[in-house]
């Protein structure tokens, strides 16, 4: 009977493991350059593909690498750092010009960055934690800058509301860097303006049916709010569903981050919405970086990239209806 | 002892609201106390089956993915209409619930690693079914006013909270199911004994667990307008709270489903009060912990002092 339930645990796990794919290292092309010039390969350890944003980058890595003629090899770390760590040390392996790698797991994946450093293989990292130890070597990081975000978020609302309103905030993950650097932006910048009052700052857990319970119980609590304030996209959609239900859309403006195209939809199409700060999903500037580098230029430590404010004055510029974020 | 397992719960209760009566005066109106209620259909789904399963000694990790497999599954079949979609819901989760049964009864595997598998396992298939990201069909009209409608001014999910618990309770208190759950809870060998198929009742309830786990999915989407695959994480956690704050024993055989509505509440009052009061999102999990820890004390503590008592 115990081996029974050995021989059924080990096959669930197999099938656990067939099922969520084993992280091997996929070709998104044949290796191609018949003509004698040796095409140049780039390596992808992408962090986790269980999300828009990231699934994003990967689509618009591929499209840039099929543009501008180099190949590109995709790895999927499915948010697990000892899997990030072989996958880019099989990119090594196999020689490519540049790696690109985009992790969450923090100082979990530094070994790798080193590998790739003793490897002389040029690293971008993109769309993650950027090292603070400055031993762990890398050729440049690039990524908007969160911090940045949150700040032009409070100057816009600052501005809305003429310099005074009641706020209310709706937080990521607690845990989540991306929530600490926005709010380390957004904060000091809001706290400028006295006459802006704070009347609740929750978290929201960057989905749309918690924010959307938060904001509920946050409605009932204030019969005064001017604006809200959602650290993504997803919890600006649940508050907006709060809010209509409560009745109360006409007096209550709603400001985001991110910019998913259904953010933008609403900006475009109705008045729920007001603005969101454009977090970059596109790999492009990372592809490009990466045959700099690859190639022996010279690039800078630190890319920003650019993240404007979009509302309805300029939401058709960024509005795609085919992008997949 | 029995009452105890009661009282303690519904004590608790009554002064969490006594209390958020003083420190708000928004928290004592029909409006606040009907969101509250509404927003806790979901987790009452989960903890009628949660319950249930407990009582048999058993444990069901799984209902958070089943929660997503079938939010995401009901967002992207809107072409089949409502009853469409219901049956097919219902046939995700009493497909899932069966396989835990069977796994967990058949092979005897721990309740708690058959679970954990079948969560790994369909929060995987979730993922890959929407290959990560959101299902943003066309959500009906009629499929939305399942969460978002109201009769009488009563919001609907509140409606749903009420029936589940009254229909979770009539089978549990006035079926023979319900008394062989019971039984099972208190002794699987005596239950055999009287002749209790004990392997078909359990299977029973985990494919209860599991339908119900899949109707929360449903009504998700339904809330929100998407399927979203991230949807149910750490459900498995919250319903198991809810269970045990409600006086009900992880080692099964003691406990009721009216404990269980009562620790349903008792977490949604304690939300909605540090809402309102914008305590700061980094104390609230350690207030929902101290809550799970004082009632598992309080009803411990008391259990062997009367134990006790009950010897001298």
């Amino acid at each position: 009977m115990k081996k029974s339930a050995v021989k059924m645990l080990v096959f669930l796990m197999m099938f656990t493991l067939v099922v969520t794919g084993c992280g091997e290292a996929k070709d998104s092309k044949a290796s191609g350059g018949s003509d004698g010039k040796k095409k140049i390969v780039i390596g992808f350890s992408q962090t986790v593909m269980n999300h828009p944003f990231r699934i994003a980058n990967v689509d618009t890595a591929k499209k840039a690498a099929a543009d501008l003629g180099v190949e590109l090899i995709v790895t999927d770390g499915q948010g697990d750092a000892s899997k990030e760590i072989a996958n880019i040390e099989s990119l090594i392996a196999r020689k490519v010009d540049a790696i690109i790698v985009s992790s969450l797991s923090g100082n979990a994946i530094y070994p790798a960055y080193k590998e790739a450093d003793r490897a002389k293989i040029p690293l971008i990292i993109a769309a993650s934690g950027v090292p603070e130890d400055d031993k762990i070597p890398y050729t440049t990081f690039v990524a908007s800058d969160e911090v940045l975000m949150g700040q032009q978020a409070a100057k816009y609302i600052a501005d809305k509301l003429g310099n005074k309103g009641n706020l209310v905030i709706l937080n990521g993950v607690v845990e989540s860097t991306n929530s600490q650097l926005r709010t380390k932006g957004f904060m000091p910048e809001i706290k400028k303006y006295p006459d802006i009052k704070i009347v609740a700052e929750q978290s929201g857990e960057w989905l749309r049916l918690p924010a959307m319970q938060v904001m509920t119980n946050i409605l009932q609590a204030n019969s005064n709010i001017d604006v809200v304030f959602a650290q993504n996209d997803e919890m600006a959609l649940g508050a907006i569903e709060a809010i209509k239900k409560a009745g109360r859309m006409d007096k209550i403006k709603v400001v985001s981050m991110d910019s998913q195209k259904e953010a933008l939809e609403k900006i475009k199409n109705t008045n729920e919405l007001m603005m969101t700060v454009k977090n970059e999903w596109s790999f492009e500037t990372a592809v490009k970086l990466a045959i700099d580098a690859a190639n022996g230029k010279e690039i800078q430590k630190r890319v920003i990239l650019d993240s404007p404010v979009i509302d309805k004055s300029n939401v058709d510029k960024y509005y795609d209806p085919k992008s997949t974020f | 002892m029995k009452k105890l397992r009661t009282y303690l719960p519904l004590a608790t209760l009554v002064v969490l609201m006594i209390v958020g009566t003083f420190l708000s005066d928004k928290f004592l109106t029909y409006s606040n106390l009907m969101n509250l209620l509404q927003f806790s259909a979901e987790s009452a789904l989960i903890a009628v089956g949660m319950t249930l399963v407990i009582l048999t000694g058993g444990i069901d990790l799984s209902v958070g993915s089943i929660v997503a497999l079938a939010a995401v599954v009901s967002a992207n079949s809107q072409q089949l209409g409502l009853a469409g979609i219901l049956v097919l819901v219902l046939l995700i989760g009493a497909v899932i619930g069966a396989i835990n049964g069977i796994v967990l009864t058949k092979f005897r595997v721990e309740p708690f690693m058959a679970t954990l598998a079948t969560m790994a396992i369909f929060r995987a298939v979730t993922l890959w079914y929407t290959n990560g990201g959101p299902i943003l069909g066309n959500i009906t009209p009629a499929f939305s006013y399942l969460a978002n409608g109201s009769v009488l001014g009563i919001p609907l999910p509140a409606i749903y909270v009420v029936v589940v618990f009254i229909i979770g309770y009539v089978v549990l208190n006035h079926t023979p199911f319900g008394r062989h759950v019971l039984a099972i809870g208190g002794g699987e060998e005596t239950s055999r004994l009287f002749g209790i198929n004990v392997k078909r009742v359990k299977i029973w309830v985990y494919i209860i667990s599991g339908v119900l786990a899949a109707l929360a999915g449903m009504l998700i989407t339904s809330r929100i307008g998407m399927g979203e695959p991230r949807s149910g994480y750490q459900f498995e956690l919250v319903a198991i709270a809810v269970v045990i704050v409600g006086g009900t024993s992880l080692t099964g055989g003691r406990g009721t489903i009216g404990g269980s509505f009562i620790g349903l509440l008792i977490f949604a009052v304690v939300m909605n009060i540090m809402n309102l009061l914008n305590i700061s999102s980094f104390v609230q999990p350690i207030v929902r912990g101290l809550i799970i820890i004082l009632a598992a004390l309080a009803i411990s503590r008391m259990l062997k002092s009367k134990a006790s008592a009950g010897i001298a």
